[in-house]
Protein backbone atom coordinates (compact mmCIF):
# COMPACT_ATOMS: atom_id res chain seq x y z
CA UNK A 1 0.00 0.00 0.00
CA UNK A 2 1.36 3.41 -0.99
CA UNK A 3 1.81 5.38 2.24
CA UNK A 4 1.78 9.01 1.19
CA UNK A 5 2.09 10.29 4.77
CA UNK A 6 5.36 8.49 5.38
CA UNK A 7 6.66 9.82 2.06
CA UNK A 8 5.63 13.37 2.99
CA UNK A 9 7.66 13.02 6.18
CA UNK A 10 10.77 12.61 4.00
CA UNK A 11 10.29 16.08 2.49
CA UNK A 12 10.93 18.69 5.21
CA UNK A 13 9.50 21.61 3.24
CA UNK A 14 6.06 19.98 3.15
CA UNK A 15 5.61 20.62 6.86
CA UNK A 16 6.41 24.34 6.66
CA UNK A 17 3.96 27.24 6.65
CA UNK A 18 3.44 29.68 3.80
CA UNK A 19 1.50 32.85 4.46
CA UNK A 20 0.54 31.34 7.81
CA UNK A 21 -1.01 28.29 6.11
CA UNK A 22 0.43 24.81 5.63
CA UNK A 23 2.31 24.89 2.32
CA UNK A 24 0.53 23.09 -0.49
CA UNK A 25 3.11 22.74 -3.21
CA UNK A 26 1.61 22.20 -6.66
CA UNK A 27 4.40 23.48 -8.87
CA UNK A 28 6.24 20.23 -9.30
CA UNK A 29 6.52 20.61 -13.05
CA UNK A 30 8.70 23.68 -12.43
CA UNK A 31 10.83 22.04 -9.79
CA UNK A 32 10.36 19.23 -7.31
CA UNK A 33 11.03 19.33 -3.59
CA UNK A 34 13.96 17.41 -2.14
CA UNK A 35 13.82 14.50 0.32
CA UNK A 36 15.98 14.65 3.44
CA UNK A 37 18.57 12.08 2.22
CA UNK A 38 19.33 14.31 -0.78
CA UNK A 39 19.66 17.44 1.37
CA UNK A 40 21.87 15.60 3.84
CA UNK A 41 24.06 14.07 1.14
CA UNK A 42 24.87 17.51 -0.25
CA UNK A 43 25.48 18.91 3.22
CA UNK A 44 27.67 15.98 4.25
CA UNK A 45 29.67 16.16 1.06
CA UNK A 46 30.68 19.72 1.87
CA UNK A 47 31.23 18.91 5.53
CA UNK A 48 33.37 15.83 5.12
CA UNK A 49 34.22 14.97 1.52
CA UNK A 50 34.64 18.16 -0.51
CA UNK A 51 37.44 18.08 -3.03
CA UNK A 52 37.85 18.44 -6.77
CA UNK A 53 37.64 15.36 -8.97
CA UNK A 54 39.82 13.80 -11.68
CA UNK A 55 42.83 15.75 -10.38
CA UNK A 56 44.16 15.02 -6.92
CA UNK A 57 46.28 12.02 -6.01
CA UNK A 58 45.27 12.48 -2.39
CA UNK A 59 42.69 10.23 -0.82
CA UNK A 60 39.99 12.89 -0.44
CA UNK A 61 40.01 13.66 -4.15
CA UNK A 62 40.11 10.00 -5.08
CA UNK A 63 37.04 9.40 -2.95
CA UNK A 64 35.16 12.32 -4.50
CA UNK A 65 36.08 11.07 -7.97
CA UNK A 66 34.90 7.60 -7.11
CA UNK A 67 31.52 8.86 -5.88
CA UNK A 68 31.08 11.05 -8.93
CA UNK A 69 31.87 8.22 -11.31
CA UNK A 70 29.77 5.76 -9.30
CA UNK A 71 26.79 8.06 -9.89
CA UNK A 72 27.39 7.81 -13.63
CA UNK A 73 27.02 4.05 -13.35
CA UNK A 74 23.99 4.32 -11.05
CA UNK A 75 22.29 6.65 -13.51
CA UNK A 76 23.11 4.37 -16.44
CA UNK A 77 21.43 1.53 -14.53
CA UNK A 78 18.53 3.79 -13.55
CA UNK A 79 17.61 4.39 -17.21
CA UNK A 80 18.92 1.04 -18.54
CA UNK A 81 21.65 2.60 -20.65
CA UNK A 82 24.14 0.14 -22.08
CA UNK A 83 27.31 1.96 -21.08
CA UNK A 84 28.30 4.35 -18.29
CA UNK A 85 30.13 6.48 -20.85
CA UNK A 86 26.79 7.28 -22.48
CA UNK A 87 25.90 9.36 -19.40
CA UNK A 88 27.08 13.00 -19.58
CA UNK A 89 26.60 15.24 -16.56
CA UNK A 90 25.25 18.66 -17.52
CA UNK A 91 23.40 21.53 -15.82
CA UNK A 92 20.03 20.29 -16.96
CA UNK A 93 17.85 19.80 -20.01
CA UNK A 94 18.54 23.29 -21.36
CA UNK A 95 22.27 22.72 -21.44
CA UNK A 96 21.84 19.19 -22.81
CA UNK A 97 19.77 20.38 -25.77
CA UNK A 98 22.14 23.28 -26.41
CA UNK A 99 25.02 20.81 -26.44
CA UNK A 100 23.34 18.63 -29.06
CA UNK A 101 22.07 21.55 -31.15
CA UNK A 102 25.50 23.15 -31.15
CA UNK A 103 27.10 19.85 -32.15
CA UNK A 104 24.62 19.26 -34.96
CA UNK A 105 25.08 22.84 -36.11
CA UNK A 106 28.87 22.52 -36.22
CA UNK A 107 29.24 19.10 -37.70
CA UNK A 108 26.12 17.85 -39.41
CA UNK A 109 23.54 20.38 -40.53
CA UNK A 110 23.65 22.01 -43.93
CA UNK A 111 21.37 24.24 -45.93
CA UNK A 112 18.00 22.69 -46.70
CA UNK A 113 18.23 20.06 -43.92
CA UNK A 114 15.30 19.87 -41.55
CA UNK A 115 14.94 19.60 -37.78
CA UNK A 116 11.55 18.36 -36.61
CA UNK A 117 10.08 19.47 -33.29
CA UNK A 118 6.48 19.81 -32.06
CA UNK A 119 4.12 22.65 -31.25
CA UNK A 120 4.17 21.78 -27.54
CA UNK A 121 7.91 22.14 -26.96
CA UNK A 122 9.41 24.11 -24.10
CA UNK A 123 11.43 27.12 -25.26
CA UNK A 124 14.53 25.06 -24.39
CA UNK A 125 13.66 22.71 -27.26
CA UNK A 126 12.81 25.50 -29.70
CA UNK A 127 15.33 28.30 -29.40
CA UNK A 128 18.56 26.21 -29.65
CA UNK A 129 17.20 24.74 -32.91
CA UNK A 130 16.23 28.16 -34.25
CA UNK A 131 19.79 29.28 -33.65
CA UNK A 132 21.22 26.10 -35.23
CA UNK A 133 18.99 26.72 -38.27
CA UNK A 134 20.11 30.34 -38.53
CA UNK A 135 23.72 29.22 -38.46
CA UNK A 136 23.38 26.49 -41.07
CA UNK A 137 20.44 27.33 -43.30
CA UNK A 138 18.54 24.30 -42.01
CA UNK A 139 14.77 24.58 -41.61
CA UNK A 140 12.75 24.07 -38.44
CA UNK A 141 9.56 22.04 -38.97
CA UNK A 142 6.82 21.81 -36.37
CA UNK A 143 4.33 18.98 -35.71
CA UNK A 144 0.94 20.61 -35.04
CA UNK A 145 -0.96 20.17 -31.77
CA UNK A 146 -4.62 19.08 -31.90
CA UNK A 147 -7.43 20.73 -29.95
CA UNK A 148 -7.24 18.21 -27.08
CA UNK A 149 -3.54 18.86 -26.65
CA UNK A 150 -2.29 15.71 -28.36
CA UNK A 151 0.04 15.67 -31.36
CA UNK A 152 -1.25 15.43 -34.92
CA UNK A 153 0.41 12.11 -35.64
CA UNK A 154 -0.66 11.99 -39.28
CA UNK A 155 1.01 15.34 -39.82
CA UNK A 156 4.05 13.97 -37.99
CA UNK A 157 4.44 11.12 -40.46
CA UNK A 158 4.01 13.46 -43.38
CA UNK A 159 6.65 15.82 -41.98
CA UNK A 160 9.30 13.10 -41.65
CA UNK A 161 11.37 13.24 -44.81
CA UNK A 162 14.78 12.34 -46.19
CA UNK A 163 15.76 15.92 -45.31
CA UNK A 164 14.99 15.43 -41.60
CA UNK A 165 18.24 15.24 -39.64
CA UNK A 166 16.70 14.94 -36.16
CA UNK A 167 13.37 14.61 -34.40
CA UNK A 168 13.54 16.47 -31.07
CA UNK A 169 10.42 15.82 -29.07
CA UNK A 170 9.08 16.27 -25.56
CA UNK A 171 8.00 13.09 -23.78
CA UNK A 172 5.49 14.81 -21.44
CA UNK A 173 4.32 18.37 -22.08
CA UNK A 174 5.07 20.63 -19.11
CA UNK A 175 2.20 22.96 -20.02
CA UNK A 176 -0.54 20.42 -20.86
CA UNK A 177 0.50 17.14 -19.26
CA UNK A 178 0.11 15.27 -22.56
CA UNK A 179 2.15 12.06 -22.71
CA UNK A 180 3.38 11.69 -26.28
CA UNK A 181 3.56 8.22 -27.86
CA UNK A 182 7.31 8.48 -28.21
CA UNK A 183 8.00 4.78 -28.63
CA UNK A 184 6.01 4.58 -31.84
CA UNK A 185 7.29 7.98 -32.95
CA UNK A 186 10.87 6.78 -32.50
CA UNK A 187 10.09 3.65 -34.53
CA UNK A 188 8.63 5.73 -37.35
CA UNK A 189 11.53 8.16 -37.30
CA UNK A 190 14.08 5.34 -37.30
CA UNK A 191 12.29 3.68 -40.20
CA UNK A 192 13.27 6.78 -42.18
CA UNK A 193 16.77 6.88 -40.74
CA UNK A 194 16.04 9.88 -38.48
CA UNK A 195 17.64 9.99 -35.01
CA UNK A 196 15.51 11.07 -32.05
CA UNK A 197 16.16 13.30 -29.05
CA UNK A 198 13.64 13.03 -26.22
CA UNK A 199 13.16 15.87 -23.71
CA UNK A 200 12.49 13.91 -20.55
CA UNK A 201 12.35 16.81 -18.07
CA UNK A 202 8.77 15.99 -17.08
CA UNK A 203 8.67 12.24 -17.70
CA UNK A 204 11.48 11.00 -15.47
CA UNK A 205 9.78 12.21 -12.24
CA UNK A 206 6.57 10.39 -13.16
CA UNK A 207 7.62 7.15 -14.80
CA UNK A 208 10.42 4.67 -15.18
CA UNK A 209 12.51 5.54 -18.22
CA UNK A 210 14.15 2.75 -20.19
CA UNK A 211 16.29 4.17 -22.99
CA UNK A 212 17.17 0.74 -24.31
CA UNK A 213 13.55 -0.21 -24.78
CA UNK A 214 12.70 3.17 -26.30
CA UNK A 215 15.77 2.94 -28.53
CA UNK A 216 16.02 6.76 -28.50
CA UNK A 217 19.30 8.30 -29.63
CA UNK A 218 19.33 10.97 -26.94
CA UNK A 219 17.29 11.40 -23.76
CA UNK A 220 17.80 14.44 -21.51
CA UNK A 221 17.04 14.98 -17.82
CA UNK A 222 16.98 17.81 -15.28
CA UNK A 223 17.98 16.70 -11.80
CA UNK A 224 16.01 19.38 -9.99
CA UNK A 225 12.72 18.04 -11.36
CA UNK A 226 13.82 14.59 -10.25
CA UNK A 227 14.09 15.39 -6.52
CA UNK A 228 17.81 16.26 -6.84
CA UNK A 229 19.48 19.68 -6.45
CA UNK A 230 19.31 22.42 -9.08
CA UNK A 231 22.14 22.80 -11.56
CA UNK A 232 22.66 19.14 -12.35
CA UNK A 233 21.20 17.01 -15.11
CA UNK A 234 22.02 14.22 -17.50
CA UNK A 235 22.40 13.88 -21.22
CA UNK A 236 22.09 10.29 -22.35
CA UNK A 237 23.32 9.66 -25.87
CA UNK A 238 24.04 6.51 -27.82
CA UNK A 239 27.77 6.02 -28.02
CA UNK A 240 27.89 6.32 -31.81
CA UNK A 241 26.30 9.78 -31.61
CA UNK A 242 28.38 11.06 -28.73
CA UNK A 243 31.53 9.95 -30.55
CA UNK A 244 30.50 11.95 -33.61
CA UNK A 245 29.53 15.19 -31.88
CA UNK A 246 32.27 17.78 -31.30
CA UNK A 247 32.94 19.14 -27.78
CA UNK A 248 30.48 21.77 -26.55
CA UNK A 249 32.53 23.68 -23.98
CA UNK A 250 36.27 23.32 -23.77
CA UNK A 251 38.99 23.85 -21.22
CA UNK A 252 40.18 21.86 -18.25
CA UNK A 253 39.47 18.18 -17.74
CA UNK A 254 38.10 17.55 -21.24
CA UNK A 255 41.52 17.28 -22.86
CA UNK A 256 44.05 14.54 -23.40
CA UNK A 257 47.02 16.76 -24.28
CA UNK A 258 47.28 20.50 -24.83
CA UNK A 259 50.05 21.99 -26.90
CA UNK A 260 50.20 25.30 -28.76
CA UNK A 261 50.52 23.20 -31.89
CA UNK A 262 47.21 21.54 -31.17
CA UNK A 263 45.06 19.86 -28.55
CA UNK A 264 43.57 16.41 -28.38
CA UNK A 265 40.37 15.70 -26.48
CA UNK A 266 39.33 12.97 -24.11
CA UNK A 267 36.92 10.35 -25.34
CA UNK A 268 33.36 10.24 -24.05
CA UNK A 269 32.10 11.14 -21.51
CA UNK A 270 35.03 13.41 -20.52
CA UNK A 271 34.97 15.23 -23.86
CA UNK A 272 31.70 16.89 -22.84
CA UNK A 273 32.54 17.73 -19.23
CA UNK A 274 34.84 20.74 -19.32
CA UNK A 275 35.78 22.47 -16.08
CA UNK A 276 34.91 21.53 -12.52
CA UNK A 277 31.42 20.03 -12.62
CA UNK A 278 28.62 20.32 -10.07
CA UNK A 279 30.09 17.58 -7.88
CA UNK A 280 27.79 18.12 -4.91
CA UNK A 281 24.84 18.19 -7.32
CA UNK A 282 25.86 14.84 -8.81
CA UNK A 283 26.12 13.37 -5.31
CA UNK A 284 22.66 14.74 -4.54
CA UNK A 285 21.42 13.18 -7.79
CA UNK A 286 22.85 9.85 -6.68
CA UNK A 287 20.75 10.02 -3.49
CA UNK A 288 17.67 11.08 -5.44
CA UNK A 289 17.77 8.06 -7.71
CA UNK A 290 18.50 5.88 -4.70
CA UNK A 291 15.35 7.34 -3.13
CA UNK A 292 13.33 6.57 -6.26
CA UNK A 293 14.70 3.03 -6.39
CA UNK A 294 13.37 2.44 -2.89
CA UNK A 295 9.96 3.63 -3.96
CA UNK A 296 7.41 1.44 -5.68
CA UNK A 297 7.23 3.50 -8.87
CA UNK A 298 4.14 1.71 -10.13
CA UNK A 299 2.25 2.58 -6.97
CA UNK A 300 3.57 6.13 -6.98
CA UNK A 301 2.33 6.56 -10.52
CA UNK A 302 -1.08 5.08 -9.68
CA UNK A 303 -1.29 7.56 -6.79
CA UNK A 304 -0.52 10.46 -9.15
CA UNK A 305 -3.12 9.22 -11.63
CA UNK A 306 -5.69 9.22 -8.80
CA UNK A 307 -4.75 12.81 -7.90
CA UNK A 308 -5.09 13.83 -11.54
CA UNK A 309 -8.54 12.24 -11.72
CA UNK A 310 -9.65 13.95 -8.49
CA UNK A 311 -8.36 17.33 -9.69
CA UNK A 312 -9.89 17.00 -13.16
CA UNK A 313 -13.27 16.10 -11.67
CA UNK A 314 -13.06 18.93 -9.13
CA UNK A 315 -12.19 21.50 -11.76
CA UNK A 316 -14.93 20.33 -14.11
CA UNK A 317 -17.48 21.40 -11.47
CA UNK A 318 -16.34 25.02 -11.60
CA UNK A 319 -18.31 27.17 -14.04
CA UNK A 320 -16.26 29.47 -16.22
CA UNK A 321 -13.16 27.29 -15.93
CA UNK A 322 -11.77 25.69 -19.06
CA UNK A 323 -9.13 22.96 -19.08
CA UNK A 324 -6.35 23.37 -21.64
CA UNK A 325 -5.06 19.92 -22.49
CA UNK A 326 -7.50 17.05 -22.28
CA UNK A 327 -5.59 14.35 -24.14
CA UNK A 328 -6.35 10.77 -23.22
CA UNK A 329 -2.78 10.07 -22.11
CA UNK A 330 -1.87 12.62 -19.46
CA UNK A 331 0.55 12.97 -16.57
CA UNK A 332 -0.56 14.63 -13.32
CA UNK A 333 -0.69 18.19 -14.65
CA UNK A 334 -3.82 20.35 -14.99
CA UNK A 335 -3.66 23.56 -16.97
CA UNK A 336 -6.68 25.85 -17.04
CA UNK A 337 -8.06 29.31 -17.69
CA UNK A 338 -11.05 31.29 -16.46
CA UNK A 339 -13.14 33.33 -18.89
CA UNK A 340 -13.07 36.39 -16.68
CA UNK A 341 -10.09 36.00 -14.33
CA UNK A 342 -6.50 36.18 -15.49
CA UNK A 343 -4.13 33.37 -14.50
CA UNK A 344 -1.90 35.78 -12.54
CA UNK A 345 -4.75 36.84 -10.35
CA UNK A 346 -5.62 33.17 -9.79
CA UNK A 347 -2.03 32.49 -8.73
CA UNK A 348 -1.87 35.40 -6.30
CA UNK A 349 -5.20 34.46 -4.71
CA UNK A 350 -4.17 30.83 -4.17
CA UNK A 351 -0.80 31.90 -2.78
CA UNK A 352 -2.51 33.81 0.01
CA UNK A 353 -3.89 30.43 1.11
CA UNK A 354 -0.43 28.81 1.00
CA UNK A 355 -1.09 27.07 -2.33
CA UNK A 356 1.75 27.35 -4.85
CA UNK A 357 0.77 26.94 -8.49
CA UNK A 358 2.40 28.19 -11.67
CA UNK A 359 0.82 30.88 -13.81
CA UNK A 360 2.02 32.26 -17.10
CA UNK A 361 3.13 30.81 -20.42
CA UNK A 362 5.23 28.00 -18.89
CA UNK A 363 8.04 28.75 -21.36
CA UNK A 364 5.76 27.51 -24.14
CA UNK A 365 4.66 30.75 -25.81
CA UNK A 366 3.91 29.16 -29.23
CA UNK A 367 1.65 26.64 -27.48
CA UNK A 368 -0.23 29.46 -25.68
CA UNK A 369 -0.70 31.13 -29.06
CA UNK A 370 -2.00 27.82 -30.48
CA UNK A 371 -4.72 27.79 -27.79
CA UNK A 372 -5.27 31.53 -28.12
CA UNK A 373 -4.58 32.28 -24.44
CA UNK A 374 -1.94 34.62 -23.03
CA UNK A 375 -1.31 32.40 -20.04
CA UNK A 376 -2.76 29.51 -18.06
CA UNK A 377 -2.82 28.52 -14.41
CA UNK A 378 -1.21 25.14 -13.85
CA UNK A 379 -1.18 22.73 -10.95
CA UNK A 380 1.24 19.81 -11.19
CA UNK A 381 1.25 16.96 -8.71
CA UNK A 382 4.07 14.77 -7.40
CA UNK A 383 3.76 11.47 -5.55
CA UNK A 384 4.09 13.35 -2.22
CA UNK A 385 0.92 15.37 -2.83
CA UNK A 386 -2.21 13.99 -1.24
CA UNK A 387 -5.92 14.20 -1.77
CA UNK A 388 -6.22 16.95 0.85
CA UNK A 389 -3.93 19.09 -1.34
CA UNK A 390 -6.31 18.62 -4.26
CA UNK A 391 -9.37 19.39 -2.11
CA UNK A 392 -7.84 22.62 -0.77
CA UNK A 393 -6.83 23.64 -4.30
CA UNK A 394 -10.32 23.11 -5.74
CA UNK A 395 -12.04 24.77 -2.75
CA UNK A 396 -9.74 27.77 -2.98
CA UNK A 397 -10.60 28.22 -6.66
CA UNK A 398 -14.29 28.24 -5.77
CA UNK A 399 -13.69 30.89 -3.10
CA UNK A 400 -11.64 32.88 -5.57
CA UNK A 401 -14.55 33.13 -7.99
CA UNK A 402 -16.67 34.95 -5.47
CA UNK A 403 -13.74 37.23 -4.61
CA UNK A 404 -13.18 38.42 -8.18
CA UNK A 405 -16.63 38.11 -9.75
CA UNK B 1 1.39 38.04 3.09
CA UNK B 2 -2.10 37.21 4.24
CA UNK B 3 -5.69 37.42 3.13
CA UNK B 4 -5.77 40.97 4.48
CA UNK B 5 -2.91 41.80 2.13
CA UNK B 6 -4.93 40.19 -0.64
CA UNK B 7 -7.85 42.51 0.11
CA UNK B 8 -5.37 45.35 0.22
CA UNK B 9 -4.01 44.44 -3.23
CA UNK B 10 -7.31 43.82 -4.92
CA UNK B 11 -9.17 46.81 -3.54
CA UNK B 12 -12.61 47.13 -5.03
CA UNK B 13 -11.52 50.23 -6.92
CA UNK B 14 -8.90 48.20 -8.72
CA UNK B 15 -11.30 45.39 -9.51
CA UNK B 16 -13.77 47.94 -10.88
CA UNK B 17 -11.14 49.40 -13.20
CA UNK B 18 -10.14 45.96 -14.42
CA UNK B 19 -13.73 44.92 -15.10
CA UNK B 20 -14.70 48.06 -16.96
CA UNK B 21 -11.53 49.90 -17.87
CA UNK B 22 -11.47 53.42 -19.29
CA UNK B 23 -10.25 53.88 -22.84
CA UNK B 24 -10.33 50.22 -23.76
CA UNK B 25 -10.14 49.39 -27.48
CA UNK B 26 -8.28 50.58 -30.52
CA UNK B 27 -8.36 54.23 -31.66
CA UNK B 28 -9.65 54.70 -35.18
CA UNK B 29 -6.87 57.15 -35.90
CA UNK B 30 -3.67 57.31 -33.98
CA UNK B 31 -0.22 58.85 -34.37
CA UNK B 32 1.67 56.73 -31.88
CA UNK B 33 1.52 53.06 -31.05
CA UNK B 34 3.47 50.47 -29.13
CA UNK B 35 3.14 46.93 -27.80
CA UNK B 36 4.63 45.83 -24.52
CA UNK B 37 5.23 42.30 -23.25
CA UNK B 38 5.93 40.88 -19.87
CA UNK B 39 8.45 38.16 -20.67
CA UNK B 40 7.78 36.48 -17.35
CA UNK B 41 4.15 35.70 -18.09
CA UNK B 42 3.43 36.50 -21.72
CA UNK B 43 1.05 39.33 -20.95
CA UNK B 44 0.66 41.86 -23.75
CA UNK B 45 -0.52 45.48 -23.82
CA UNK B 46 -1.06 47.68 -26.89
CA UNK B 47 -1.24 51.45 -26.48
CA UNK B 48 -2.65 53.83 -29.10
CA UNK B 49 -2.15 57.60 -28.88
CA UNK B 50 -3.35 60.49 -30.96
CA UNK B 51 -0.91 63.35 -30.34
CA UNK B 52 -1.27 66.83 -31.83
CA UNK B 53 1.28 69.55 -31.18
CA UNK B 54 2.51 68.00 -28.01
CA UNK B 55 -0.95 67.29 -26.61
CA UNK B 56 -2.14 63.72 -26.16
CA UNK B 57 -5.66 64.23 -27.48
CA UNK B 58 -6.75 60.62 -27.29
CA UNK B 59 -5.36 57.49 -25.73
CA UNK B 60 -6.53 53.90 -25.65
CA UNK B 61 -5.30 50.41 -24.90
CA UNK B 62 -5.97 46.76 -25.54
CA UNK B 63 -4.53 43.98 -23.42
CA UNK B 64 -4.45 40.31 -22.65
CA UNK B 65 -3.44 40.75 -19.06
CA UNK B 66 -4.30 40.46 -15.40
CA UNK B 67 -6.52 42.69 -13.27
CA UNK B 68 -3.59 44.71 -11.93
CA UNK B 69 -2.21 45.48 -15.36
CA UNK B 70 -5.66 46.43 -16.74
CA UNK B 71 -6.45 48.67 -13.79
CA UNK B 72 -3.07 50.35 -14.08
CA UNK B 73 -3.64 51.03 -17.80
CA UNK B 74 -7.14 52.33 -17.15
CA UNK B 75 -6.00 54.83 -14.51
CA UNK B 76 -2.96 55.88 -16.55
CA UNK B 77 -4.89 56.53 -19.75
CA UNK B 78 -7.65 58.35 -17.92
CA UNK B 79 -5.01 60.68 -16.48
CA UNK B 80 -2.96 61.14 -19.64
CA UNK B 81 -5.73 61.91 -22.13
CA UNK B 82 -5.85 65.63 -22.76
CA UNK B 83 -2.49 66.40 -21.16
CA UNK B 84 0.88 67.21 -22.67
CA UNK B 85 3.57 64.68 -23.50
CA UNK B 86 5.71 66.22 -20.78
CA UNK B 87 3.21 65.44 -18.06
CA UNK B 88 3.92 61.73 -18.50
CA UNK B 89 7.25 61.79 -16.69
CA UNK B 90 5.64 63.64 -13.79
CA UNK B 91 3.00 60.92 -13.59
CA UNK B 92 5.68 58.23 -13.74
CA UNK B 93 7.36 59.75 -10.71
CA UNK B 94 4.08 59.88 -8.88
CA UNK B 95 3.31 56.26 -9.70
CA UNK B 96 6.70 54.93 -8.64
CA UNK B 97 6.23 56.71 -5.30
CA UNK B 98 2.90 54.97 -4.81
CA UNK B 99 4.41 51.59 -5.76
CA UNK B 100 7.13 52.26 -3.21
CA UNK B 101 4.46 52.70 -0.56
CA UNK B 102 3.96 56.46 -0.38
CA UNK B 103 0.52 57.42 0.81
CA UNK B 104 0.26 60.46 -1.42
CA UNK B 105 0.79 61.08 -5.12
CA UNK B 106 3.14 64.07 -4.82
CA UNK B 107 2.93 64.76 -8.55
CA UNK B 108 -0.77 65.42 -8.06
CA UNK B 109 -1.43 64.31 -11.63
CA UNK B 110 -3.22 61.02 -11.11
CA UNK B 111 -6.68 60.29 -9.77
CA UNK B 112 -6.90 59.16 -6.17
CA UNK B 113 -7.72 55.67 -7.49
CA UNK B 114 -3.99 55.26 -7.97
CA UNK B 115 -3.58 54.94 -4.21
CA UNK B 116 -5.04 51.46 -4.52
CA UNK B 117 -1.64 50.36 -5.87
CA UNK B 118 0.02 50.83 -2.48
CA UNK B 119 -0.97 47.28 -1.61
CA UNK B 120 1.36 45.89 -4.27
CA UNK B 121 4.37 46.30 -1.97
CA UNK B 122 3.59 42.93 -0.42
CA UNK B 123 3.59 41.30 -3.86
CA UNK B 124 6.95 42.07 -5.50
CA UNK B 125 6.34 39.66 -8.38
CA UNK B 126 3.27 41.67 -9.38
CA UNK B 127 4.97 45.07 -9.69
CA UNK B 128 5.81 44.37 -13.32
CA UNK B 129 2.11 43.81 -14.01
CA UNK B 130 1.40 47.35 -12.81
CA UNK B 131 4.33 48.84 -14.70
CA UNK B 132 3.73 47.22 -18.10
CA UNK B 133 1.24 49.85 -19.39
CA UNK B 134 3.61 52.60 -18.27
CA UNK B 135 6.67 51.26 -20.06
CA UNK B 136 4.52 50.60 -23.13
CA UNK B 137 3.17 54.14 -23.15
CA UNK B 138 6.70 55.47 -22.86
CA UNK B 139 7.71 53.42 -25.90
CA UNK B 140 4.61 54.61 -27.76
CA UNK B 141 5.49 58.26 -27.14
CA UNK B 142 8.88 57.60 -28.75
CA UNK B 143 7.43 55.87 -31.77
CA UNK B 144 5.64 58.30 -33.97
CA UNK B 145 4.18 56.47 -36.92
CA UNK B 146 4.01 58.06 -40.38
CA UNK B 147 0.51 57.10 -41.37
CA UNK B 148 -1.86 58.34 -38.72
CA UNK B 149 -4.82 56.20 -39.71
CA UNK B 150 -5.09 52.57 -38.83
CA UNK B 151 -6.11 49.99 -41.35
Amino acid sequence: MFNVQSIRDDFPILSTLMNDKPLIYLDNAATSQKPLPVIEAVENFYKTSNSNIHRGVFRLSEQATARYEATRKEFADFISAEKDSEIIFVKGVTEAINLIASGFSQSMLKEGDEILISGMEHHANIVPWQIACQQTGAILKVIPVLEDGSLDLLAFEALLSEKTQLLSIVHISNALGTINPIKSMIEKAHAKGVPVLVDGAQSAPHMKVNVKELDCDFYVFSGHKLFAPTGVGVLYGKEKWLEQLPPYQSGGDMIEKVDFDGTTFKGIPGKFEAGTPNIAGVIGLSQAIQYLRNLDREEAMAHEVALLKQATEGLSEIDGLRLIGTAEEKASIVSFVFDAIHAHDVGTFLDAGGIAIRTGHHCTMPLMKRFNVPATARASFAFYNNSNDVDCFVESLKKMKSFFL
Amino acid sequence: MSETDLQELYQSILIQHSKSPFHYGKLEKYTHFSEGYNALCGDAVSIYLSVKQGTIEKASFESASCAICKASASILLEAIAGTSEQSFSKMQNGFSQILGGDTKDESDTLSSDILAFQGIQQFPSRKNCALLPWSTLEKALNSKIEDSSSD
